[in-house]
């Protein structure tokens, strides 16, 4: 648990308004670190295949189908 | 009829299919977020996708609390747009890439844009030019020829196919000897090399002749000049002693379009503390002038502000209101129905709104510093960008990375400096920058962050570049989200 103490430099502040994005700040920065903890491997994943230096030698295996219903593997 | 019929290639499945993930939790993908306004967020993926949501919804997205059949069109566009996946690994995590890859395709042939500074004279005396001179010495402050050779030898090594010759100052017509010299010697060079080469003159136009035009007309040379504004505004910040600078721009313009062509020039702004009380006006004096644009560029801060970091936030955001209110009067010539667009916003929304990578140097990331632009200096020495051989003006070589004189081209593009530098260039990796919504839009700049703040990494809450660039995205999406027929003109900016 932290303790912060806060200290105007002026002579008036809005505290209300500020302890409002404080507490709206802090809530965001924690939503961050969850997003960048689940998705790091993804990401490096990501980063890894857009630069690595090879070709696709295979088509992808998918369920997405094509919007036609056009399969270059079965035409009669 | 047909009687075997493969249903694997139906365009739609059996209907249990689209409920089979009803209870299932989905899994994120890489995602970044800011409140737009009071009312609205945006989340924009690793790709730079983006939506605009309700404020809160972010939350509930992240805690896995969005559902597939109650928030069903939220639901399908975060699968659709790639910020969660109902797999561990998405199945199209290869496009993802692919297009990862694309937004930093301007990395794969290197270094584009060749500044050669070929005279540091000039006949003006603008305020807020670090780099200015009046002096009949050539020798002293004239780019030797056999600096031109090797700048040119260097320029062929780039692998870069299309490379552009851009000739800077002082004021390059006072050398144009030594442009003629360059770009001959280039021309033999471009062929055995096989390049394509572009040239550029940036100039004032006071000096323009004839003659000059008749060249530039010849080896398709583009002129870019300058333009402040009206005359009150443009004498003012660009002093000649006969007080005619606006008048010698306009009747070179004029002639220079009536013999290369209206696309063959263009004109730059110079934003100054004089022009933020004039935004219209300025908008005004491009549009009269028939120019398509104007690029609308952020104040700089190496004629004055140098680490004082009170006077650089009240002008940035002086300069944010001016660059509102001038993109207002942009906004309105075409909702008139002319096409009359704003190059800065323009650059932000191509990477918003196309897949594609922009060649603007000050908005990439990694940076366009050596990536992409590099700077033969009047002296033989060899810089970053335009700003570091401003910044050597004023006695700081931190951004100096070689010499013509000695180094070869592994030394320089390649050296030590190099490397250096290249660990403060990507936004993905700077702190504050990192977990920014708008990083797939903006860039990164470690020659503005030590001029400004003493440090090359730089720190974003007291960053001006920062200030300045998410206060114009936000706006820019805040525009387009208030008003279908802005969003319109912007997409028409982008084509």
């Amino acid at each position: 648990m932290f303790l912060v103490k806060l200290q105007s430099n002026y002579e008036t502040a809005d505290w209300e308004n500020i302890l409002q994005r404080i507490k709206r700040d802090l809530i965001d920065f924690k939503l961050r670190d969850i997003v960048t903890k689940e998705t790091k491997t993804i990401r490096e994943l990501i980063v890894a295949k857009a630069f690595a230096y090879y070709d696709l030698d295979y088509n992808p295996f998918t369920d997405v189908s094509d919007p036609v219903g056009f399969n270059p593997h079965d035409i009669k | 009829m047909i009687e075997n019929l493969n249903k694997k290639t139906r365009k739609f499945k059996e209907p249990d299919y689209y409920n089979s993930n009803g209870n299932k939790k989905y899994s994120l993908l890489p995602f970044r977020f800011h409140r737009l306004n009071e009312c609205k967020e945006i989340i924009v993926n690793e790709i730079g996708d983006f939506l605009i949501i309700p404020n809160g919804t972010t939350e509930k997205i992240i805690t896995k609390n969005v559902d597939p059949s109650f928030d069903k069109e939220l639901y399908e566009d975060l699968v659709a747009n790639f910020f969660i996946t109902e797999e561990e690994v998405p199945q199209l995590l290869d496009i993802i890439a692919t297009r990862y890859r694309t937004k930093k395709s301007f990395l794969d042939n290197f270094t584009a844009l060749h500044i050669f500074v070929i005279t540091l004279r000039c006949e003006h005396t603008c305020h807020y030019c670090q780099v200015s001179r009046v002096s009949q010495d050539k020798n002293a402050f004239d780019m030797k020829q056999h600096h031109i050779d090797k700048g040119i030898e260097l320029m062929m090594r780039s692998p870069n196919k299309n490379v552009t010759m851009e000739f800077q100052g002082g004021e390059s017509l006072l050398a144009f000897e030594n442009i003629i010299y360059a770009v001959e010697r280039t021309t033999i060079e471009a062929a055995k090399n096989h390049k394509n080469v572009t040239y550029v003159i940036c100039t004032n136009l006071a000096l323009l002749t004839e003659e000059i035009l008749d060249y530039c007309k010849d080896k398709n040379i583009l002129i870019s000049a300058s333009l402040d504004g009206p005359a009150f505004i443009h004498n003012k910040n660009r002093h000649r002693p006969q007080k005619n600078s606006y008048e010698l721009a306009i009747k070179g313009i004029k002639r220079t379009r009536e013999v290369l062509g209206s696309d063959r020039v263009s004109a730059l702004l110079t934003t100054t503390a004089l022009s933020l009380d004039y935004p219209n006006e300025i908008v005004d004096e491009y549009f009269n002038l028939d120019f398509k644009s104007i690029f609308l560029r952020p104040i700089s801060p190496y004629g004055f502000a140098l680490h004082n970091e009170k006077k650089n936030k009240y002008q940035t955001s002086r300069f944010l209101e001016f660059y509102k209110a001038a993109l207002k009067r942009i906004i309105d010539y075409n909702l008139q129905g002319h096409f009359f667009r704003e190059e800065y916003a323009t650059i932000i929304l191509k990477k918003i709104l196309t897949p594609f990578p922009v060649g603007y140097v000050d908005l990439q990331s990694p940076a366009g510093m050596i990536n992409n632009v590099i700077v033969f200096n009047y002296d033989g020495k060899v810089y970053a960008t335009d700003e570091a051989r401003m910044l050597a003006e004023t006695n700081d070589f931190t951004f100096q990375i070689g010499d013509l004189e000695i180094n070869t081209y592994e030394e320089i593009f390649y050296g030590e400096k190099a490397i250096k530098f290249s660990e403060a260039c990507t936004n993905e990796s700077l702190p504050g920058c990192s977990e920014c919504a708008f990083q797939s839009y903006c860039g990164s700049d470690p020659v503005f962050n030590h001029t400004t703040q003493g440090d090359i990494f730089g720190y974003r809450p007291t960053s001006s570049f920062c200030q300045k660039n998410m206060e114009i995205i936000r706006y820019l999406f805040e525009l387009m989200e208030s008003d279908k027929k802005i969003a319109d003109i912007f997409r028409n900016w982008t084509n």
